[in-house]
This record gives structure tokens, sequence and C-alpha cells, in this order.
């Protein structure tokens, strides 16, 4: 069994495929819908899933999917089926996971501070080192909290 | 490096006319790349020790430039880190506030997921670092060659501070291009 990095177990499918729901996120949206998840499954995989078959196992009304609809929801998040399953040690994956929520978060405050900025005269800064860890995003943020008092910024 | 590549660097900074203080110190440094701009460089000292590694950042708004530097690394990194982010704003590289897929290493999760959430990989940037890493050790060269003393190690070194504001009076400030 695995869990969170706020320490919630992820005992089921249904909780470990909202978990992924959750950290596995584009920029600017709160999660994709299962209609999209679906459609993008069809497109990149060629195999047929149905929005409605992803909710059941969301709402838990679905506790035993099939291996193939497993299989295509792992790879549409981009995690291992053995994630989904609850097999193993998963306490690296969701790390990673944990990781790429905060970038997500990040990305909408930089794209925020962009916009504040009064883009196209914010220009860029390469961080120095390779590999952004999530103290190398609160860093920056810092660094923004600190540029926009400086300039009287909202 | 190659000796082709030091050559344009040290075009580069003939042709901006930058001042380099004698003997070097990164700050003076950097006031005199202010003037030449006219804009002013506002240093931020952070505690980047969070990060995996001591870092810089540089940030261009339409008032000012703002470089963090790291406020517990030692004296020479810290200076080599400020001289860096310098020479990113020297060469004048641009983009936007950015983080995408490149940024980011995964053990287990898919590129292609990653890519897809964060947004398409964009490759320009890593050539704005070989540059910027070249601008600056240039300069500290050049620094090191002009330098009639060493420089303090530590900031709290008060002796070799004074010591060096002394020098530094005395040698007057050498431009780039003599």
């Amino acid at each position: 069994m695995s869990t969170t990095s706020g320490g919630r177990p992820l005992t089921t499918m249904q909780d470990r495929l909202n978990y992924l729901f959750e950290t596995v996120r584009p920029v600017g949206k709160p999660r994709y819908s299962v209609r999209e998840v679906a459609e993008a499954i069809k497109r990149d995989q060629g195999f047929d899933i149905s929005a409605a078959y992803i909710n059941y196992i969301c709402t838990g009304e679905r506790e035993n999917p099939g291996v193939q609809q497993v299989r295509a929801l792992a790879c549409f998040f981009g995690v291992p089926a053995s994630f989904l399953l609850g097999d193993g040690d998963q306490s690296q994956i969701a790390r990673e996971l944990e990781q790429l929520r905060a970038a997500v978060r990040f990305k909408e405050k930089l794209q925020a501070a962009d916009d504040a900025m009064n883009d196209p005269c914010v220009r860029v800064i390469a961080m120095k080192a390779r590999g952004l860890s999530p103290s190398h995003l609160k860093l920056v943020s810092a660094m923004l909290d600190q540029v926009r008092e400086i300039e009287g910024l909202p | 490096m190659r000796a082709r590549e030091i050559r344009r660097y040290e075009q580069l900074l003939r042709r901006l006319d930058i001042t380099i203080p004698v003997p070097f110190d990164a700050r003076t440094f950097s006031e005199h790349i202010a003037d030449k701009r006219g804009r002013p460089i506002h240093i931020l000292p952070m505690d980047t020790s969070d990060a995996t590694a001591p870092c810089g950042l540089w940030l261009a708004t339409a008032k000012a430039d703002y470089v963090v530097v790291d406020n517990r690394a030692p004296a020479v990194l810290r200076e080599h880190i400020l001289l860096h982010e310098l020479a990113h704003l020297l060469c004048d590289h641009r983009g936007r506030l950015r983080l995408d897929a490149a940024d980011l290493s995964f053990d287990f999760l898919d590129p292609a997921m990653v890519e897809r959430v964060l947004g398409r990989t964009s490759h320009y940037p890593d050539a704005q670092e070989r540059e910027a890493e070249g601008v600056a050790s240039v300069i500290s060269r050049f620094a090191a060659r002009r330098s009639p003393v060493p420089r303090p190690r530590d900031d709290a070194d008060e002796r070799t501070a004074a010591l060096d504001r002394v020098s530094s009076a005395l040698a007057a400030d050498r431009s780039w291009k003599t």
C-alpha cells in the first residue's frame, strides 16, 4: 500500500486513480476530465475505453477494472501499471507525482507573474542547476515575491 | 573552452565597453554594468541552501534587473554565480519565465506525460548557459591577471576588505579596452 506525501493512504483502485487525476494535471486546469482521458487513450493508444467506465473507477462503483483498462490509464498518466494496481513500493512514484504537482503549481505562478510584470518586458533567467527540485521552485517563488515587493506590484 | 570561443567572448566584452574593476570585485563590476546600461541591478542575497546546489537567478523587468546570489555559499562561488548571472545580462539573453519538461528529471514518470502536462521542451537555454559560463570565466581570468592583491576571501574579514578598498583606490579602474 502506498501513501501520498501528505500521508493519505492509497488503499483502493479508486484512491489511486483519483490521486493520479489530482497530481497529473495540465497547467491552468484543475484536472483532466474523464472525457479528455478517454479521448486521449483512444487517440494515442488506439484503445477504446469510455468516459463512463473511467468515471465508475473514480467513484468506486467499479473496484476491479480490466487489465487492459488499467494499463491504458497507467499509460495515460505516465506511471507503471503496478502503481494503479497497488503493487510493490510506490513511495518513490508518489514522491515524483508530488514533485510534478508542485511544478505544475509553480508554472501557474510563473505565468501569473509574467502577466503581472507586463510581458514581454520580463525576460529570463535560466537556472544554473539542472533538474528543478521542489526547493528550487520555492526559491524562485521567493524571488518573485521580493521583486514584486520592490516594484510595488500586486 | 576553445581559443575561438575565448576570443569571441573577449570581443563581446570589448564591444560593450564595460569597465572591469581592479582589483576585481563582482559588486563594483555589477555597478559599472548598471551605469553603462542605465538600469539598476538589484542583488538579492537569499538562502539557496535548500536547493541541491547553490544557484543563481537573473530576472529582468521593465524597470530593473534582479540577480539572486546565495548568501551562504563560499565567497569564491558566490562571486562566480554573480558573474555568471551578469554574463546572461551582458549577452542580452532573453526568453520568458519558463519551466518545462526539460527542467525536471524523473526516474519513474513517463517523460511524454511530463511534457504533455508542463509543455514542450525548448533547447535554446543550454546554448545560453554555455555562453554565460564562457563569458563569466573570461571575465574572471581577466580579473585574476590584473588584480594587484588577492581578493578578500570572506566579507566578514574586515582587514582584508579594508586592504582591498585601499588598493582599489590606488589602482585606477581599468577599462576592458586597455
